[in-house]
Parts: structure tokens; sequence; C-alpha cells
């Protein structure tokens, strides 16, 4: 499949989108953590892997390949709002975060918990803590996606992982089931995402 | 932080063991259900996508005399003067290494180029950063913002291609290609940074008259 598209073959392009869609806005929507923004990333990304995908060389994994272009463009997303003086600050608080899953009363409260305190981790020290502890980057890969060195990398993953400590800490893990799960409602009913006042005035205090 | 030592993220939130805690951490993170991407919107993004395609590929030659024909202004030769360093670049590569003689370097000594390209590069953004710290609203015209873009562009998609070249590492047999490969790209990622710090905090008092011509090369080479 992957050589019809690379030959041009538009079914074969659709049956990747189809297949890789989801993991690819997934991927985006956890650097990001605005919905709006992933879907612009995974659109780009997809754009970009199809007219570059002449590059692709089958003995890699496809989905290494493709991970590589979202996680870029995603980085590229950041950089660009933040010359515009966007809410991606990569050194800030994300200001409106959307919860990334669906409000789901099944969904374990831990999970509720720990998506809101990555949701209001800055917008760096998430990606960071997603890239190196879920996706597998090492650190001189990180270090060549953010533009920075290694030494920053690995300063940056604890203090982010310091920085969720306090968030997870500081709010209901394991102790207000209700207040999660009617937060969760809010924000999936009223469309506005749910912004912890606590959480940013931690980071304040401990940038 | 007294959670109950029962709580699945006790171990992370009182570390008693690094380790232990980053392997709580990770195994948490790894339970996260997938992001739900609803079906309209999945149907909505291919449509975007092929008309993407679609208009890429059909426009790609008139779009360009088009879309650079703004080019002829000073604003611009920054972009220009990039470009002709960066079409030095891509067509010798090595002709800027100190000490090149003309003979193959070995391994080793390949991959301290790429090293020295990469640290060169890391060291353009963090002055590109440290710049925009010190004057984040910087008053700029109009066409020179769109050139900044324009560098910006070209800067997204020479990571591509190292993003691209990094997945392919390690997995194929030719590591020197790769090698060289990279190191191609990391130059050129220098050449660009140093002039989109030119054309942000320096004075653009360049011109080229070849800079559509310029332009058009290295997009085909990228």
């Amino acid at each position: 499949m992957i050589l019809q598209a690379q030959a041009g073959d538009q079914g074969a392009m659709q049956w990747l989108y189809q297949q890789y869609s989801g993991q690819v806005f997934n991927l985006a929507m956890r650097l990001l953590c605005h919905r709006a923004d992933a879907q612009d990333v995974m659109q780009d990304a997809f754009v970009k892997c199809f007219q570059n995908l002449h590059q692709f060389r089958g003995d890699a994994r496809f989905w290494s390949w493709l991970r590589s272009i979202v996680t870029t463009t995603a980085f590229m997303r950041m950089r660009k709002d933040k010359r515009r003086g966007h809410e991606y600050d990569l050194d800030d608080v994300v200001s409106e975060p959307d919860l990334v899953s669906a409000a789901d009363a099944t969904q374990g409260v831990v999970q509720v918990e720990l998506e809101t305190a990555l949701a209001h981790l800055p917008a760096i020290s998430r990606a960071v803590i997603w890239l190196y502890h879920v996706e597998g980057y090492t650190h001189s890969e990180i270090a060549e996606l953010t533009g920075h060195t290694i030494s920053f990398s690995k300063s940056r993953l604890t203090r982010a992982r310091r920085q969720l400590r306090m968030l997870l800490s500081a709010g209901e893990v394991g102790g207000n089931k209700s207040a999660a799960v009617k937060r969760n409602e809010l924000s999936s009913n009223s469309g506005i995402a749910y912004v912890n006042p606590l959480a940013a005035t931690l980071f304040e205090v401990n940038q | 932080m007294n959670k109950s030592p029962q709580h699945p993220l006790h171990d992370f939130i009182n570390p008693a063991d690094d380790l232990q805690a980053r392997r709580v951490l990770r195994d948490a993170l790894h339970k996260l259900p997938l992001v739900d991407l609803p079906e309209e919107q999945q149907t909505a993004g291919w449509d975007n996508i092929s008309a993407r395609l679609d208009s890429d590929g059909s426009e790609q030659s008139g779009q360009r005399g088009k879309r650079y024909g703004w080019l002829r202004s000073e604003e611009w030769l920054g972009v220009a003067a990039a470009l002709v360093l960066l079409v030095t670049v891509v067509f010798f590569p090595h002709s800027n290494q100190p000490g090149s003689s003309g003979a193959e370097p070995v391994a080793a000594e390949k991959y301290a180029q790429l090293q020295q390209w990469v640290k060169h590069s890391q060291l353009l953004e963090s002055q590109l950063r440290s710049l925009r710290a010190q004057a984040p609203s910087r008053v700029i015209s109009g066409q020179r913002a769109l050139a900044m873009d324009e560098l910006e562009r070209m800067i997204g998609i020479v990571d591509l291609q190292i993003a691209a070249s990094q997945a392919n590492r390690g997995e194929t047999a030719d590591d020197d290609l790769l090698i060289n490969e990279r190191t191609g790209l990391w130059q050129q990622r220098v050449v660009l940074l140093n002039e989109l710090l030119a054309s942000q905090y320096g004075p653009a008092d360049y011109f080229d008259q070849n800079s559509d011509d310029l332009i058009t090369t290295v997009n085909q080479q990228i």
C-alpha cells in the first residue's frame, strides 16, 4: 500500500490516512492539548507525509517515520505561534487547554487527573514527558527536535516530572471522584475547556 | 503529598525510589486512552488533505512564480543571501569544512562534523530565543515578516527532512549515506537560521537580482 501511495495512488493514501489518523491525532493532541490545533497539525503532517513519501525508505517502520513528521510539525506550530504571541509559549503554561479525553464516567479518576495535570504543564514540559516516557524518544532525539542541548532535555524532563508531581499532589487525585467527573461533564457539555486556577498558580510559584 | 499507598500514582507522587517513580509514571501514561477523533472530523480531514494535495500538484509550477512575485523588494535580500549559501551547501556540501582535502573523511570524523553542525544550530536557536526574549515586540515591516515566514517555512522543511532521516537511522544498511545526508541538512539549517537572525534583528540592506531563480532552484532541491 505504501508503494502504491508512493506512486501517487490517492486511494492508497486515503487508506494510510484511515489507518493512521487516529494515532496521529492522538499524538498531536498529547503534545498540543488543543483539539483544533491538533486537527490542523494532523492535516499538515499528512500533507507533508504524502508530499515527501518518496523519501520514506521501506526498511524503516512507517509509523516511526510518520511520527517524526507529526512531532516536527507540532513543534513547528508551537515555535511559529510563539513568535506571533499565541498561547503556545514553550515555557509558559497553556492558558486554556482542552481536556484530552471525552467525558466518560467509566474512565478512571486517575486518568482524568493525570490528563488534567498534563494539560496544565508548560508545552515543552508536556512534550518532553510524552516523547520520552510514551514515544520512547532519547534525550538526543528530543534535543534535535527542540533545538536545545541534551542536557536541556534531561533537566527539562526532571523539572517536568517535578511539576507534574506537584499538580497531582495538589489536585483531587484519588480523593474526589465527583469533582473530576463533574469537571469533565462541564467541559464536554459547554465546549469550554476547564482551567484549573490552582494549577496555574502553582506554576507561577514554581517557575 | 499524603496520598494513600494504594493509590496507583502514589509511588510517583511520593518518590522513595526514583526508578520506581518513573516506572509508575510511564505505566500510567501508557494506560491513557487514545484521544477520540470523531468520524466526521476524520472524513473532513481527508477531504481537506486530498484537496490540498490536488491543489499542490496542479498549481505547483504556476504558483511558484505567483507566490514569489513580491520578492523584488529589499526586504527579501536576506532570504536571497541565504539561498545563495544554501545552494552552495546543497551542491558543494563539504566545501566549507576546515581542512577539507577532497578525501572522504572516516566515519568518526563524519559523525564529529555532523555533531558540530547540530551544536551550531542549537547555538543559533539559543541566540534567537535570547533575542526574542529581550525584544519580543520588535516592530518589523510586513514584507520582512513575510520573508521571515518564508525562512521559517524552509527551516520547517529542513526539519522534516532531518526527522525523516532520523527515523531511517539505524534501520538502513547505509549509515554513511545517512550521516552525509544529515550533515547536509544540518548545514542547511544553520544557514537558514543565520539568515533568520539577520532578517529579524539585523538590517536587510542587500538585494539580489536573481532571487526568484534561486528560490525556484532551492525549492526544487528541498
